[in-house]
C-alpha cells in the first residue's frame, strides 16, 4: 500500500459518528474498504449500522471531505447493503468508547451495563433514540443504558422485556431498595 | 404484626402519596425472608437523617423515596424496638399503610446476584449543610444516596420539564414529517422525531426513579396542563421557515442550557443521559443549519420567509433562557446548573447574532448594539408572554397540549400489545 493510500484510509477511519461525537466510523466497523488507485481517486465502501440510517448523507460528505483533505484527487463512497453490519465489527477502542457514552456493545449472548458491568438489565424498548439502539434499565446502578442493536437475533439478557414492571416509578424504587436491604434475623 | 387500628387510613388515600390500598406488589423480599406485608412509615428529614445514621445499611427498614421507610410487617416489632432505642419512642413516626404483595422467582435471583452490595454504597448526610460541603466538593449524587428531600424535588422538577419539552420537541417534528418538502426531508425528520420521543422516554425513566412522581403521574399532569414544558412549544407554527427557526435557533437554544447542565451536574443519573442527548442534539443542529442555509441561500420569498419567521421567534428565544437567575438558586447552589440564565444568553446572543447577521437577516430588537467591548447587548426583555406561557394559557398552548394528549391516546393500543405480548411470555416462562 503506497502512502497516500494508507493517509485516506486513516483519515477516513478516524471520521466521527455525526450522533457518536468523538467515536470514529472505522471503531464502529463501518468502513469496509478503501481502495485508492495510482492516480489518486479513491472508491470508499461503508456499510450503514441499518438501512434507514438519517445519518448517511452527513457520514458520506464528511467522508468525503476526510479523503480529499489527505490527499485524494476524487472521491466515491458508496454504501452497501448486501452483507449487513453485526455489532461485532465494532472495535475494542470503539466499545470502550461507547460505555463511556453509556452504551453497551453484546458480547456474543452477554451483556453488561456500561457504566456498573451488572447484567440486571431490562428491555424498555426495543428501539431507543436510535434505531440502531435498544434502551435498558439497569436495575443495579439505576442508570438508563442503550445496548447497540444488528438485524439479527437479540443477545439473551437476565431481564426479560417486561414493560410494565417499570411503568411505576414507586414499585421499581421499592424493589431496588427493599432488594438492597440486609435484615437482621 | 400491625393492627388495622395503627394504620392512618386517610394517609392512605392523600394524593402525594406512593403506596394505594389494594394495589398489588411483587417485591417484598428481604435477602430471602418472604414476607407478605409491608408497612410504611412517614419519617421527616431529622428522624430520616438520624435513623439512617444510626443504623447505615443494615437496618431491617428499607429507605423509600424521600420520607419513608419501609419494613416487612414480620419485621415490624423489631424495628419499633429499634426506632425506640435510636431515636426515642416520643419521636415516634407515623404510620402511613400496609398492603400485601407477592414474590416473583425473579427477585430471588435478582436478591441474590447484585443488591447485596448495593446498597453499602448508599451515602447519607447529616444535613443539608453537610449535602451542601459534598456538592461544593465536586461529589456526585447517585439514586441510591440518601439525598435531602429538597433536592430531589428540585432536580426532579428540573428533569421533568426537561422530558415534557424533549417530549413535545418531537410531537412539533413529528407534525412536518408529511409537510416538509422531498424526502431526504422527510427522513431527516422522522429520525429526529424517533430521537426527541426516546430522549424524553430516557429523562421520564431517570425522572421516576427519583419516586416524586411516577412515570404515568407525569404524562397525566402534562395531558392535563398541570406541568410545564419550554415556552417555545407554546407558540404556533406558521410557515416551514417557522420549523426552521425551531430546528436551528431554538435547538441551538436548547443545546447551549444542555451543555451548561452537562458540564457539571451533580446527579449522576442525569448528566449520563445529558452526555447522550446533547451528542444527538449536535447533530440535529447541523440538519437546521443546512435547511437555515437553503432559505439564506434561495429566492426573495424564501428569505423573507426566514425574516417573518425570525421576527416571530426572538423574543420567545430569549425568554427561552428564563428571566434573571435570583440569588440563592438552588439549582445552581446544588449544581444542577453550572451558569446563570443571563450567562446563557448572552453566550448565545454572541455566538447567533453575527452568524445571523452573515447571513443578511435582521434582528428584530431596535435597541440591538454593540458595546464598547464589541460584545452584542440586547434590549430590555418584556417577560409578559413569558409567563402566559409558563401558566399553559400561551398561543398555541392549548392546541399542543391536545394533540400530546390524543398522540397518547392514539397509541394506546401499541401499549396494549405490547403488555399482552409481554404477559404471554412470563407464563410461557413460569409453565
Amino acid at each position: 500500500m503506497n502512502d497516500l493510500a494508507s493517509d485516506v484510509e486513516a483519515a477516513i477511519r478516524s471520521v466521527s459518528d455525526p450522533e457518536l461525537a468523538g467515536i470514529s466510523i472505522g471503531d464502529l466497523g463501518l468502513v469496509r474498504s478503501v481502495k485508492v488507485s495510482a492516480s489518486g481517486s479513491a472508491v470508499i465502501l461503508l456499510v450503514p449500522t441499518f438501512l434507514g440510517c438519517p445519518a448517511l448523507q452527513v457520514i458520506r460528505h464528511d467522508t468525503e471531505r476526510a479523503a480529499l483533505a489527505a490527499g485524494a484527487t476524487e472521491v466515491e463512497v458508496r454504501f452497501e447493503y448486501g452483507t449487513p453490519w453485526t455489532t461485532d465489527a465494532v472495535s475494542e477502542i470503539g466499545r470502550q468508547q461507547l460505555a463511556a457514552f453509556g452504551i453497551a456493545v453484546a458480547r456474543g449472548d452477554q451483556c453488561a451495563c456500561p457504566y456498573c458491568d451488572s447484567t440486571l438489565l431490562l428491555e424498555l424498548s426495543p428501539v431507543g433514540p436510535a434505531a440502531c439502539r435498544s434502551s435498558f434499565w439497569c436495575d443495579a446502578c439505576r442508570n438508563i443504558v442503550e445496548v447497540f442493536r444488528d438485524s439479527r437475533p437479540k443477545p439473551i439478557l437476565l431481564g426479560t422485556p417486561h414493560r410494565k414492571m417499570k411503568e411505576t416509578a414507586t414499585k421499581k424504587d421499592l424493589a431496588s431498595v427493599l432488594l438492597d436491604t440486609h435484615v437482621h434475623v | 404484626m400491625l393492627a388495622d387500628g395503627d394504620v392512618d387510613q386517610s394517609m392512605l388515600t392523600s394524593p402525594g402519596l406512593h403506596l394505594q390500598k389494594g394495589q398489588q406488589r411483587s417485591y417484598l423480599f428481604f435477602d430471602g425472608i418472604q414476607t407478605n406485608k409491608l408497612i410504611k412509615i412517614g419519617l421527616n428529614f431529622s428522624q430520616r437523617s438520624r435513623w439512617t445514621h444510626a443504623l447505615g445499611c443494615t437496618s431491617s427498614a428499607a429507605t423509600l423515596g424521600e420520607e419513608f421507610l419501609c419494613v416487612a410487617s414480620s419485621e415490624f416489632a423489631c424495628f419499633k424496638q429499634t426506632f425506640a432505642d435510636v431515636i426515642g419512642s416520643g419521636d415516634y413516626p407515623k404510620l402511613l399503610g400496609c398492603e400485601s404483595g407477592q414474590v416473583p422467582l425473579r427477585s430471588i435471583e435478582l436478591t441474590n446476584r447484585t443488591f447485596g452490595q448495593q446498597n453499602v454504597h448508599m451515602r447519607t448526610w447529616a444535613s443539608e449543610v453537610a449535602f451542601d460541603d459534598f456538592i461544593a466538593a465536586e461529589g456526585i449524587v447517585e439514586p441510591g444516596d440518601d439525598m435531602p428531600p429538597r433536592y430531589r424535588k428540585e432536580v426532579f422538577r428540573f428533569m421533568e420539564m426537561h422530558a415534557n419539552s424533549e417530549l413535545f420537541g418531537g410531537l412539533c417534528e413529528q407534525y412536518w414529517v408529511s409537510r416538509a418538502p422531498g424526502l431526504h426531508r422527510k427522513l431527516a425528520f422522522l429520525a429526529k422525531t424517533q430521537d426527541e420521543i426516546g430522549h424524553a422516554h430516557l429523562l421520564y425513566m431517570v425522572a421516576a426513579d427519583l419516586g416524586v412522581k411516577t412515570r404515568q403521574q407525569m404524562l397525566d399532569d402534562l395531558f392535563a396542563g398541570r406541568s410545564k414544558f419550554h415556552n417555545v412549544f407554546h407558540y404556533k407554527t406558521h410557515t416551514w421557515a417557522d420549523q426552521i427557526v425551531i430546528a436551528f435557533l431554538v435547538d441551538a437554544a436548547a443545546l447551549t442550557t444542555q451543555q451548561a447542565v452537562l458540564k457539571n451536574c451533580s446527579y449522576g443519573p442525569y448528566r449520563r443521559v445529558l452526555r447522550r442527548i446533547v451528542s444527538e442534539e449536535g447533530f440535529h443542529m447541523r440538519h437546521g443549519e443546512e435547511m437555515l442555509l437553503t432559505l439564506a441561500d434561495g429566492t426573495d420569498i424564501q428569505r423573507h420567509m426566514f425574516q417573518a419567521a425570525l421576527d416571530r421567534w426572538w423574543e420567545p428565544v430569549m425568554h427561552f433562557f428564563g428571566p434573571p437567575t435570583k440569588d440563592g438558586d438552588l439549582l445552581i447552589r446544588w449544581r444542577v446548573k453550572s451558569e446563570t440564565n443571563e450567562a446563557l444568553r448572552d453566550k448565545y446572543i454572541q455566538k447567533f447574532v453575527p452568524m445571523l447577521h452573515s447571513y443578511g437577516f435582521t434582528i428584530p430588537d431596535p435597541t440591538l448594539h454593540q458595546n464598547a467591548e464589541d460584545r452584542w447587548v440586547i434590549g430590555d426583555i418584556d417577560w409578559t408572554a413569558l409567563s402566559s406561557t409558563q401558566s399553559n394559557s400561551g398561543e398555541d398552548s392549548r392546541q399542543r397540549i391536545a394533540r400530546s394528549r390524543a398522540a397518547w391516546e392514539d397509541t394506546e393500543w401499541v401499549r396494549r400489545a405490547l403488555d399482552q405480548s409481554s404477559q404471554a411470555q412470563a407464563s410461557a416462562q413460569v409453565a
